[in-house]
């Protein structure tokens, strides 16, 4: 752990001393941070932009888009949007309407956008009311005395500061007027412009991180899930920690209200070690967050139709969000009722809801596949009592064939290739049927850690075969061998770790965040994920991980048996492994840099977006990878970070979003001094705001890269420098060919390598940048200085303390 | 010749690529006045008629090296051509090299180019890839010498098995 405890802080910076840094020029606006019990709320000016309206940030979308174009990959010519089409589009053609290709692609985009946006929204909203009604409306925002700013996103965002759950109402209220708006937006005839769709799907972004925020805090504090816990309790993870000789419930989704209320149950009536809970996706981190002792990880979405259809759930209890839109069916072919509890995704069972409890159980025993319960607390009721006498008579339910049919299917394959075809990831599926054709099933083994688990090869297949049932059956002794531990979900990076850590992070010492999230749509193995934390913590940086790759990361372990979050701290700082929790943990994520930003530099957090976009783009060297990017809330997260500055890379998969944010270095970018308004043309960094790598190798060296910042000291560029130039070593054998636009002087350039990045950099050409003190470093942004609002509020003689 | 995308679904509107065999594809490369050769990730892991792919694409790279001409590599695929000389190379992202191609007067060699051809790119980020040539850089022709159907791309291979995928590499660089 670096860093000093309580004191002030600038004590801490002198440390930074380097050969041109003279602190007496250094005048970060920091003053002295206020230890969390002396912070004195509401004393904070609201700046320019409380809830913003889908005009209101669009001069930030320039500033963002005019450094970071938007380029599109149309995945489809067409449009079917109306009825005045169908419409190619191809090239230069327009629509009926009207509207052109790249238009479209923006369309797409925000529609995309939106679409994640009112996922959370609408979950955020459920669940608020929920807890509302069952907790009542005062429960305290309180995330503890360590975390004294409780909701920087909505500060950030509307001005409002939240001190009790109703206090989102207000909030949410917002959140779905705008909705309604971006929504309006799409209708044919309305936007047209491709910049003004990607100006709201950033909008959309934003309003996500905020619906993101809403449903974590209000479950964190409602529910006294961890609050910001260094240390949280580590929870099993991996199908082999499910003891499938109990009663078995498994739980899949991304709503906690269910799952929290099927533990309730069994704690009251003294049956928790009677019955088996697991969980799957989201829903598994938070029912783990809830009661780490009794519930248990499965894993991933790859992880849903594998697990139903190996028959060991006796109940399944779907809430909502990325659950496959047939696994009522899968439940059904191994006999196993489902429950589903989202008025979002009925699927068509009869709502059961007003049932006397006894009924439903009973109906459920014999033989309904399954029913709507839209009451948390029953569903709870429902589901022990209906997997306690159901279990004994399910045992011989399984979908998996056994090894001699696993033989005989194989020899029964035509090598067609239809499966491959259609394979998100053209799994060799053919290769493996000619082994296990000759009894050698390895290949099939293999395949299980690659293999999503759509189904989609069987669907294919003109002749029948149970393509994924054989990988499961091939794999399942590994897959019952497969148990590892993870922490759980530990919610917000609290403001006294951001003390300790401002001046590494800040500086660039500490060489960046980087946030693996998001989806199980790998294009190799979910061990990727794991490789990609593992060398981030050895290089030091720190690493942060949520829903699917926060699991996939736990479920490679070292020589010792251990992963990575037993091998390292849980602390916000250098080589810290978190697990932040579920996607809506994400917020915390993009809160933290805003943490930062009050910490380190004093900076106005509330209606003042821009200025802390402003600075996560120009300061904090963070990265999010989504390296299994999949779906419209995994689109809607990555516009949340890039409208807050925070550069993204996706998984190959992610180019068929249809768009990125590509920067182009050989332009120059326009900076301002904050204090003279000044501006000059810089060299763009980071370099890209959304980007697609194409290996796990690419994406390691290009997150180091993107997490330097136009404003790093030299110290924390030449920490990252040596981090690119190694990893550039280490996998492309050479160095790399664009040092020329990171290296800004001498003083930028790693003792250890001096002289081969010197003769690279004479080699291309490259001119030192002389003349750059420190205080400069600091006083540049990317915003013009009439819309840095901490500044403006000081020179109006305002005065104030957040923590 | 008819070939559906290898991709069942990558079905993206009325314009194909023409499927093409190794000769005229060699042809076509040939015939090029600037062609940027962009090879990617599958470089390292995919053979072709019992050979690795690297070592056609090296043997490709180093023909249009002679004539001037530059190899970009993507993601990890510059490890395969650690020591291999006579081979001008240069490292990009896919999605950076598609997006500089959109600029007409872009050149990685600093001259424009009028011919792009791709080989060994993870299949949707490859066929995304051609989808923004085929929109958004009207002066560029685009060729793939993957052994899937690309129908984003002017011309491609159909779907062919290693075997055949391997005789047409051979076919290519014959012409080159
Ligand atoms: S929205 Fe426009 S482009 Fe789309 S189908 Fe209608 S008229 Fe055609
Ligand atoms: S689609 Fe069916 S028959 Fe064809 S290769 Fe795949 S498993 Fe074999
Ligand atoms: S179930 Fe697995 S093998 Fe089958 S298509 Fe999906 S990812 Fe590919």
């Amino acid at each position: 752990m670096v860093g000093i405890k309580g004191g002030p802080f600038n004590a801490r910076l002198k440390s930074l001393r380097t050969p041109s840094l003279n602190l007496s020029d250094l005048e970060i606006i920091v003053g002295r941070v206020k230890a969390p019990e002396e912070a004195v709320e509401g004393e904070e000016p609201i700046g320019p932009t409380p809830m913003p309206s889908i005009k209101d940030l669009r001069y930030w979308d320039e500033i963002l888009l005019r450094r970071y174009k938007p380029f599109y990959s149309p995945i489809c010519d067409m449009c079917c949007f109306c009825v005045f089409g169908k419409c190619d589009l191809t090239g230069n053609k327009r629509g009926v309407c009207g509207i052109d290709i790249k238009a479209q692609q923006g369309r797409w985009s925000l529609l995309t956008a939106v679409t994640g946006l009112s996922t959370h929204y609408s979950h955020a909203k459920e669940l608020v009311e929920w807890l509302i009604e069952t907790k009542g409306p005062d429960v305290p925002i309180d995330l503890g005395e360590k975390t004294p700013v409780e909701a920087p996103i909505t500060r950030v965002i509307t001005g409002i500061t939240p001190k009790k759950l109703s206090d989102f109402e207000p909030v949410l209220d917002y959140i779905g007027r705008q909705i309604g708006d971006l929504v309006a937006s799409i209708h044919i005839g309305q936007e047209s412009d491709a910049f003004d769709f990607e100006s709201k799907a950033l909008h959309a972004g934003m309003l996500d991180a905020l619906s993101m925020e809403i449903a974590d805090i209000a479950q964190i504090c409602a529910l006294d899930l961890p609050k910001g816990d260094i240390e949280p309790p580590l929870v099993e993870i991996g199908v082999g920690t499910v003891d499938i000789k109990k009663p078995v419930i498994l739980c899949i989704g991304h709503n906690i209200a269910p799952g929290s209320e099927i533990l309730n149950y069994l704690e009251e009536k003294g049956l928790a070690d009677a019955v088996e809970v697991c969980a799957l996706c989201c829903t598994a981190h938070d029912m783990s967050r809830y009661r780490s002792k009794i519930a248990k990880i499965v894993g991933q979405i790859s992880m849903q139709k594998k697990f139903v259809r190996s028959g060991f759930a006796d109940v399944v209890i779907i809430d909502e969000q990325c659950i496959y839109t047939d696994l009522q069916e899968e439940a059904r072919k191994v006999k196993a009722p489902v429950i589903v509890t989202s008025p979002k995704a009925m699927r068509g069972f009869p709502d059961r809801t007003n049932a006397p409890t006894d009924e439903i159980v009973k109906e459920l025993l014999d033989g309904v596949p399954g029913v709507l319960i839209l009451d948390p607390e029953k569903v709870g009721e429902v589901a022990v009592r209906v997997a306690m006498e159901l279990a004994p008579r399910r045992r011989k339910y399984k979908e998996l064939p056994d090894v001699e049919a696993i033989i005989r299917l194989a020899k029964y394959c035509k090598h067609c290739k239809a499966c491959e075809r259609a394979c998100p990831n053209s799994l060799k599926i053919s290769d493996a049927m000619y082994a296990a054709a000759d009894g050698d099933l390895s290949k099939l083994v293999e395949l299980e850690d690659k293999c999503f688990g759509c189904g989609k090869c069987e669907s294919e297949c003109s002749r029948d075969i149970p393509v994924l049932s054989m990988i499961v059956k091939a794999a399942e002794r590994q897959l019952k061998e497969d148990r590892s531990k993870i922490r759980a979900g530990r919610g917000p990076i609290t403001d006294y770790e951001m003390r300790m850590v401002a001046d590494t992070w800040g500086s660039g010492i500490t060489p960046g965040c980087i946030a693996l999230v998001g989806c199980a749509n790998y294009p190799g193995s979910d061990r990727e994920v794991y490789e990609m934390a593992k060398e981030f913590l050895e290089r030091g940086y720190i690493v942060v991980a949520t829903g699917c790759a926060a699991m996939a990361i736990a479920r490679y372990k070292d020589e010792e048996g251990k992963s990575l979050y037993e091998t390292h701290h849980g602390i916000f700082d250098a080589g810290g492994m978190l697990n932040i929790g579920s996607c809506v943990s994400n917020s915390h994520i993009i809160a933290a840099g805003i943490r930062l930003a009050v910490v380190f530099s004093r900076r106005i957090m509330r209606g003042n977006f821009a200025e802390l976009a402003d600075y996560w783009l120009s300061r904090t060297g963070a990265c999010g990878i989504v390296w299994g990017t999949m779906s419209q809330k995994a689109y809607s997260i990555a516009s949340a970070c890039n409208r807050f500055g925070i550069p993204v890379i996706l998984g190959p998969h992610g180019s068929k979003y249809r768009r990125l944010y590509l920067g182009n270095r050989d332009e120059l970018t326009p900076m301002y001094h904050v204090k003279t308004g000044e501006r000059r043309d810089e060299i763009l960094v980071p370099e890209h705001l959304l980007y697609v790598a194409e290996s796990k190798e690419e994406a390691i060296v290009t997150a180091i890269k993107l997490c330097m910042r136009y404003n790093d000291f030299a110290a924390g560029r030449k920490a990252k420098i040596m981090h690119y130039v190694d990893a550039y070593f280490k996998y492309f054998g050479r160095m790399p060919e664009d040092l020329k636009y990171f290296v800004r002087n001498e003083e930028d350039i790693p003792s250890e390598m001096r002289e081969v990045v010197l003769e690279e950099l004479k080699r291309e050409g490259w001119q030192p940048k002389e003349g750059i003190t420190w205080q400069e470093l600091v006083d540049i942004s990317t915003l013009e200085k009439e819309k840095i609002w901490t500044f403006e509020a000081m020179r109006r003689g305002l005065r104030w303390f957040t923590v | 010749m008819i070939s559906e995308a290898y991709k069942s679904g990558n079905v993206p509107g009325p314009l194909t690529a023409v499927i093409v065999d190794g000769s005229i594809a060699g042809e076509i490369i040939k015939n090029a006045k600037n062609p940027l050769f962009v090879v990617g990730s599958m470089l390292a892991t995919e053979e072709a008629g019992g050979k690795k792919l690297s070592e056609y694409a090296i043997d490709i790279a180093k023909r249009l090296s002679a004539r001037g001409c530059v190899t970009i590599t993507t993601a990890n695929a510059i490890s395969v051509f650690k020591d291999v000389k006579d081979v001008n190379t240069k490292i990009m992202g896919v999605v950076e090299v598609v997006d500089r191609l959109q600029d007409p007067n872009w050149g990685a060699n600093g001259k424009p180019h009028d011919l792009v051809v791709f080989l060994g790119i993870h299949y949707w980020l490859g066929s995304q890839g051609l989808a923004t040539l085929k929109h958004f850089a009207p002066h560029l022709r685009t060729l793939t010498l993957c052994f899937m159907n690309h129908p984003n791309a002017d011309w491609s291979f159909p779907n062919m098995n290693k075997e055949d995928w391997g005789k047409a590499l051979e076919e290519v660089i014959q012409k080159l």
